[in-house]
């Protein structure tokens, strides 16, 4: 303050430059005071009010050290939320082998590689990779996902040492930046609202299951109540998805490169690679707006190109009718159901035998 | 840099604040703020720095050279020479490759090769700075600064230079003489309060309103009739506080300087005749347009046939001024046709009722934003013929995007402009302008995006 007060004069001209300051500070402590409190993304473990939305990364960790402790894991899932609905049981019936589904959310190359690292690291054993691959995968923006790096664990895995000083300190700032935006505040009260209309089940979009299959309360309720509208959840969920594309012209090196290492690293496991899809009416979308079209076509290539050069399983469910998949069987844009699940199951365990 | 970037809001304003103020004389800010405006326009490319420093020292020199030269010519002369240069580099950087591609239609055997030009950004705006500058001293409107860094700090101060205001020198001149001044608190809450505003219609409303414009123009050719229509409201609003959230922007930043700058926008989907609109809408160029083109050509002086005639000039090469493209220069010929056509029926019809005024402009300004926001001239006629259910598709409109657009256009018509605002220095204005910029900012939600008249 001493600074831009240098004389009495100017410290009267700064008096209300000093005020607003001042409360844009408070007004900041204050959100991060009420972000710590309600805490909808169980960022800080405070634990007053309902945990409105996921992160998979970290609570897929925990229970898979759980679920390793009970039996060993021999055969995991990678991928993004479009792969969550694989369910572990039924791959173990196709193998023969403990899976858990290990897919998290917005999952890029370089999330396949820390997770796998991370399972590794664990001692277990890990005989099939089962990795549900989706274009934006090897998105060419390079940017890791907020939620990667912000976790500590998986970072250590990736970069295969512990975190610096400097950057536990940039994620901590990172953390608390994203308080400060739209969809933070909105979680923050949708968890009030859930906690004041004491509803639990609407709570979460998502939860995960013990072995790390996906449910969705919330939609799962709307469809047994006869509510559930999938053409206005995808209209709702189009532009998110266009956003993901726009700006993304070719697949990124760099995450080739971080899928080829996981690869490499599996040693002798075996490694199935499919390619998953979106709802027909996303895909036209993005195809009339974004290189999605192409994308599409570069990563079919690719695959071909894994599967020459490294004996890779690939298979291509980017089409819904590659695996028989019914219209109906989607909850959004890109996020299959049940019955579409179990065909990919079927169809996975048909062409990888 | 953009005003809505972190490295704006978090390191360059802060640090240029506190050195200005610290910094005691007229001059130490004059090359403040100089060398700030250069540290804002290259931190997008810096090579561009020495094409502003090379168009400012040419109409600074010119300027002193017309002041000292003994006749009317010899002004002229002086005047011409850097005016040419001006223009010069505008055509060259902006329109070269559009006349070139003109050429080749017309005769493809002799026209030259399109080149690889990237376009400096704001060098429209800091060439209509450089030109009225020269011009007006050769009118002798205002004396040339021999100052150089007062002048540099006039084209390349930060606020106004990359998207405006057009500012003229002797609207600021009073200011920039007085730089040394200590800081007024009146100055700094009107400074605070229109950034706040600004920022809010930026991100809270212009870009919110793009999220869904942007994908329904993206598949233009499958608009269904309501889905063109919604997209012609939407880019209408969007447009409106994306640009004059931008200008209030500059406006509280002048002000956090001891810079007044003038006024940019005035409620103009208010307006009740294309005529009022221009008075209100960009105003800063369309004033430009008017003293350093409309009337130097004749005005309305010559007889009615030459009036039109310069109207037309006046606002075709205001459309192409915008960009190197056919859409712009038909955008600008048919405000042309409409203000013409309102000179003639104007004296001949009786006056409308107000509202009706208000909505007949409306519906006019914004068929002239189907043609302004089109790619080409194909996607504008696609486009207004989609708005008549002419080969309409089947893409249908958010129901979200009618809400912003019935919201909006209430907005527009009711909510005041932020010059209307008396901004206090009462302490609870400080924590309303708080609460507002922590709102906006996490409106922005880590991203920044670039005003629309970047491109221009």
């Amino acid at each position: 303050m001493s600074l831009i007060c240098g004389t009495a004069t100017t410290g009267q001209g700064m008096r209300f430059v000093v005020l607003f300051l001042t409360a844009v500070a408070g007004v900041a402590v204050f959100l991060v005071g009420l972000a710590r409190l309600v805490d909808p993304r169980d960022d800080f473990g405070t634990g007053v009010f309902p945990v409105v939305v996921s992160d998979a990364r970290r609570e897929k960790l925990e229970q898979f050290v759980i679920y390793n402790r009970e039996r060993p894991v021999q055969g995991i899932v990678l991928g993004s939320s479009r792969s969550m609905k694989l369910r572990p049981r039924s791959l173990e019936a196709v193998f023969g082998l403990r899976f858990f589904n290990l897919s998290v959310d917005s999952a890029r190359a370089e999330d396949y590689l820390a997770l796998h690292r991370w399972v590794r690291r664990q001692g277990a054993s890990i005989r099939v990779v089962i990795v549900g691959l989706d274009v934006e995968a090897f998105h060419d923006d390079d940017a890791p996902d907020s939620t990667l790096e912000s976790n500590a664990t998986l970072r250590t895995a990736l970069e295969g040492r512990p975190l610096r000083r400097n950057e536990r300190l940039i994620q901590a700032v990172r953390r608390y930046k994203s308080v400060f935006t739209t969809s933070y505040v909105g979680d923050m009260a949708r968890s009030v609202g859930v906690r004041l209309s004491r509803i639990p089940s609407e709570a979460r979009v998502s939860v995960f299951e013990a072995d790390g299959y996906l449910r969705y309360p919330r939609w799962e309720g709307q469809r047994v109540a006869g509510t559930f509208d999938l053409e206005r959840e995808i209209e709702e969920c189009l532009p998110k998805y266009l956003r993901r594309f726009q700006g993304m012209t070719h697949l990124s090196a760099r995450r080739r490169q971080a899928l080829e290492t996981l690869i490499a690293e599996t040693d002798g496991a075996r490694v199935i690679v499919w390619l998953t899809s979106i709802h027909p009416r996303t895909a036209r979308y993005l195809e009339e707006r974004t290189h999605y079209g192409d994308l599409l076509v570069e990563t079919r290539e690719y695959l071909e190109e894994l599967h020459r050069s490294f004996g890779v399983g690939v298979h291509d469910y980017s089409e819904p009718t590659a695996y028989g998949g019914a219209p109906t069987g989607w909850y959004d844009c890109g996020h299959i159901d049940e019955t579409n699940a179990a065909r990919v199951a079927t169809s996975l365990a048909r062409d990888a035998s | 840099m953009v005003f809505n970037s972190h490295v704006f809001l978090f390191a360059f304003l802060p640090s240029l604040f506190t050195m200005f103020w610290l910094a005691r004389s007229r001059q130490q800010r004059y090359v403040l703020l100089t060398v700030s405006g250069y540290v804002f326009y290259g931190y997008w490319n810096w090579r561009f720095c020495f094409l502003l420093l090379f168009s400012s020292l040419v109409s600074f020199v010119v300027a002193l050279l017309i002041q000292r030269a003994p006749t009317a010519a010899g002004r002229r002369g002086w005047m011409i020479t850097a005016i040419g240069i001006d223009l010069s580099i505008l055509g060259f950087f902006k329109y070269y490759n559009f006349f070139v591609s003109m050429l080749h239609l017309v005769s493809p055997g002799w026209s030259p090769t399109p080149l690889d030009i990237v376009l400096p950004i704001g060098i429209s705006f800091y060439t209509f700075h450089t030109i009225s500058y020269v011009v007006d001293v050769a009118a002798g409107r205002v004396r040339a600064t021999p100052n150089i860094f007062e002048y540099l700090t006039y084209v390349s101060l930060f606020s106004q230079l990359v998207a405006g205001p057009i500012v003229r020198f002797r609207q600021i001149e009073e200011d920039l003489e007085h730089l040394d001044r200590a800081p007024r608190e009146d100055f700094m809450a009107r400074g605070i309060g229109f950034f706040v505003v600004g920022l809010i219609k930026k991100v809270a409303v212009a870009d919110q309103i793009a999220e869904f414009v942007n994908p329904l123009l993206a598949a233009h050719e499958s608009l269904s009739t309501p889905a063109a229509w919604m997209a012609a409201l939407g880019y209408t609003l969007q447009l409106y506080y994306d640009f004059s959230g931008y200008s209030d922007m500059a406006v509280g930043l002048g002000q956090l300087f001891g810079v007044r700058i003038p006024q940019n926008f005035n409620t103009p989907y208010r307006a009740v005749s294309v005529g009022d609109f221009w008075r209100r809408w960009h105003m800063s160029l369309s004033t430009w347009l008017r003293d350093y083109l409309y009337i130097p050509l004749g005005g309305g002086r010559r007889g009615p046939a030459r009036t039109n005639v310069n109207l037309l000039v006046t606002m075709g090469l205001g459309g192409l001024w915008h960009g190197a493209n056919w859409t712009f220069v038909v955008w600008g010929l048919y405000h042309g046709v409409l203000l013409m056509a309102e000179r003639l029926l104007g004296t001949r019809w009786p006056p409308w009722p107000e509202p009706l005024a208000r909505a007949r402009t409306f519906l006019l300004v914004v068929l002239g934003w189907v043609l302004f926001r089109s790619e080409s001239l194909a996607m504008a006629l696609g486009w207004l013929g989609r708005l008549v259910g002419y080969e309409a598709g089947s893409e249908g409109a958010p129901v979200a995007l009618l809400w912003w657009v019935i919201a909006g256009v209430a907005a527009v018509n009711f909510v005041p402009e932020a010059w209307d605002i008396r901004f206090n220095v009462r302490p609870r204005w400080a924590v309303a302008y708080a609460l507002g910029f922590v709102a906006a900012y996490c409106f922005m939600n880590g991203r920044h995006s670039v005003f629309l008249y970047y491109q221009f």
